[in-house]
């Protein structure tokens, strides 16, 4: 219905500036029978923060797997499409591969080592990043960043707070030396304000680092603040996309996503009724 | 004979060291493949052959043939690791075990076709180290008992130390935590659980050796290294401390129990006590408790 109408989403459709990640057509299968992504196009363009929001189940973790390689883990597999990174094909590659390409993940849960140190945290992490000078360098200015874990240097990691585990699992991401920086649920389980600091700093982290960022989210309003561009994705497709501003002007985005609609319709069985009414789109 | 409860607690000591040197090699594989390495034993026998094989071939060079058993057993771990272990990786950890359970008859039956089934005793060769240390007057210990105890120790403050503050020995940690996100972090972690194999597979080399310069070798010695899992268990399979603690529980009913009770009874004792020790604390006395369903 009125969600995608008068928009074309077109998988060649340019983006401005080069990207250094090309998505096209993705299908992932699991199991070989059910389809979780279906012809899935995005773009990350170089030095751009750019978010996929959506629901549970939409596909967003998925497309994620399938970029950093994980797919195997869990049965599923690449049928269509292709995956580019600065102009070479990644799709299928084993994930320590992708990651020595500088693609690195911070992963949905379990992103960071309980039983080590802070410090040893940062140390584990060295992927591509072989110059010790630089290395420490880099996490430096992590701790400039972040000073919480500079206090923290020499506590388990296990003890830390929500937050500083998320902290923590960024800096220990950004130390392998990333090109694109993949976000998995920056906001899961985090206080608002503590969230909106975060995606403070991961915008500082752009700048600094000179790295382009993926992030996947499901807390729309927070993302849409930083991003420069954004997707949104549901039952395993791509339904609309635009700058921030369009993504935060189009009404029914701002009912369904950012929750601040508002002609007094609230009721959640009529939401229900609309998304089924436009399953036929794709 | 004023020495008599400090040589019982001399033997016990030299019992626990032995302990000590086996069970950190359970601990090492756990930590890194999950699984409870049923092959220890017949890896020791073998690396205790290497050793015998190069006493033979240099005849009689103590150094060399320590080294030829260590590097023999660090490779056949590493071998067994890549070989074996990797391909089953994914799978219950039960299909782990079960594998190592077949590793050990095929161990077995090579070494016993190298070797024969004949009993050797290296010592023969080193007839000097069997010399007793006076301690003090009235008390003395056998060289190479003084050195598997000086050994364990040195394992024992050595390698918990390099677990913590090395550079391997952090990506061992991690890798054992969380293999997926130490992968993604850059971490080889096969070439890390190869190198754990490697290690624990000459910890028990290392017991092997001293176990056959000490009483003999031969290819039925494989229960003495079994037992080894005994302490590592009531120490928790995943804490290295723990097999000190568990070592001296389990020399110390051993040694007990050949002393005051009947020496038959003490080939049992370390199987006893795991039995005591399973039922008050399934996880060991240092384990963690979500290590449980694992072992």
């Amino acid at each position: 219905m009125a969600i995608t109408a008068g928009l074309q989403v077109s998988p060649t459709r340019e983006i401005e500036g080069s990207a250094i990640l090309t998505v096209a057509n993705l299908e992932v299968v699991y199991s070989r029978v059910i389809v979780a992504v279906q012809g899935v196009s995005l773009k990350v363009p170089e030095h751009s923060i750019v978010t996929v929001l959506g629901t549970n189940g939409a596909g967003k973790s998925t497309t994620v797997r399938a970029i950093s390689g994980f797919l195997p883990v869990d049965d599923a597999e690449i049928r269509k499409g292709s995956i580019h990174f600065r102009g070479q094909s990644i799709g299928g590659l084993p994930p320590y591969q992708i990651a020595r390409f500088g693609i690195v993940l911070v992963p949905e849960r379990r992103k960071i080592f309980e039983t080590l140190t802070v410090w040893d945290n940062l140390r584990i992490a060295h992927v591509r990043n072989d110059k010790p000078s630089n290395w420490n360098q880099q996490a430096e200015r992590l701790f400039g960043v972040f000073p919480a874990l500079a206090a923290r240097r020499e506590q388990l990691a296990g003890y830390l707070s929500g937050g500083e585990r998320q902290m923590l699992a960024i800096a220990q991401g950004l130390l392998c030396d990333p090109k694109l920086l993949i976000v998995d649920e920056l906001s899961l389980g985090l206080a608002p304000n503590l969230v909106h600091d975060l995606m403070e700093r991961i915008q500082q982290l752009r700048h600094e680092f000179g790295i382009s960022i993926l992030l996947i989210e499901q807390d729309a309003l927070s993302a849409i603040e930083i991003a420069d561009y954004g997707y949104i994705m549901e039952g395993g497709r791509i339904v609309f996309e635009g700058s921030p501003e369009k993504l935060r002007n189009h009404k029914d985005v701002q009912e369904f996503y950012l929750g601040s609609g508002g002609d007094g319709r609230t009721s959640y069985r009529e939401v229900k009724q609309y998304r089924r009414s436009r399953r036929w789109w794709g | 004979m004023g020495y008599a409860h400090v040589s019982l607690m001399l033997v016990i000591l030299i019992q626990a060291s032995f302990y000590v040197l086996l069970g950190m090699g359970y601990v090492l594989i756990y930590r890194a493949t999950r699984v409870l390495n049923l092959a220890h034993g017949d890896l020791m026998v073998f690396g205790a052959f290497l050793f015998y094989q190069g006493l033979v071939i240099t005849s009689g060079s103590v150094p060399l043939a320590i080294t030829t058993g260590i590097l023999g057993a660090a490779l056949t771990g590493a071998i067994v690791y890549l070989g074996l272990m990797r391909p089953l990786a994914g799978y219950p950890v039960a299909v782990g075990v079960l594998a190592t359970i077949a590793l050990a008859i095929v161990l077995r039956s090579v070494t016993t076709a190298i070797w024969s089934g004949q009993t050797r005793y290296p010592a023969e060769y080193i007839g000097q180290l069997a010399r007793p240390i006076e301690l003090v007057s009235g008390l003395s210990i056998s060289a190479i008992d003084a050195v598997i105890v000086l050994t364990a120790l040195i394992c024992i403050l050595g390698l918990p130390l390099l677990l913590r503050r090395s550079a391997i020995g952090v990506e061992m940690r991690g890798v054992s935590e969380n293999a997926l996100l130490a992968a993604q972090r850059g971490i080889n972690i096969h070439s890390v659980n190869a190198l754990s194999w490697a290690a624990a597979t000459v910890m028990a080399a290392i017991a092997g050796i001293f176990f056959s310069l000490k009483v003999r070798l031969g290819p039925d010695i494989w229960y003495v290294g079994l037992a080894g899992f005994a302490p590592a268990l009531i120490g928790g399979m995943d804490s290295l401390r723990g097999v000190a603690i568990g070592a001296l529980i389990v020399a110390t009913a051993e040694v007990l129990a050949a002393r005051f009770i009947a020496p038959q009874i003490a080939l049992a004792a370390p199987f006893l006590v795991l039995l005591v020790a399973l039922w008050i604390r399934p996880w060991g006395l240092f384990g963690s408790r979500e290590e449980l369903e694992r072992i």
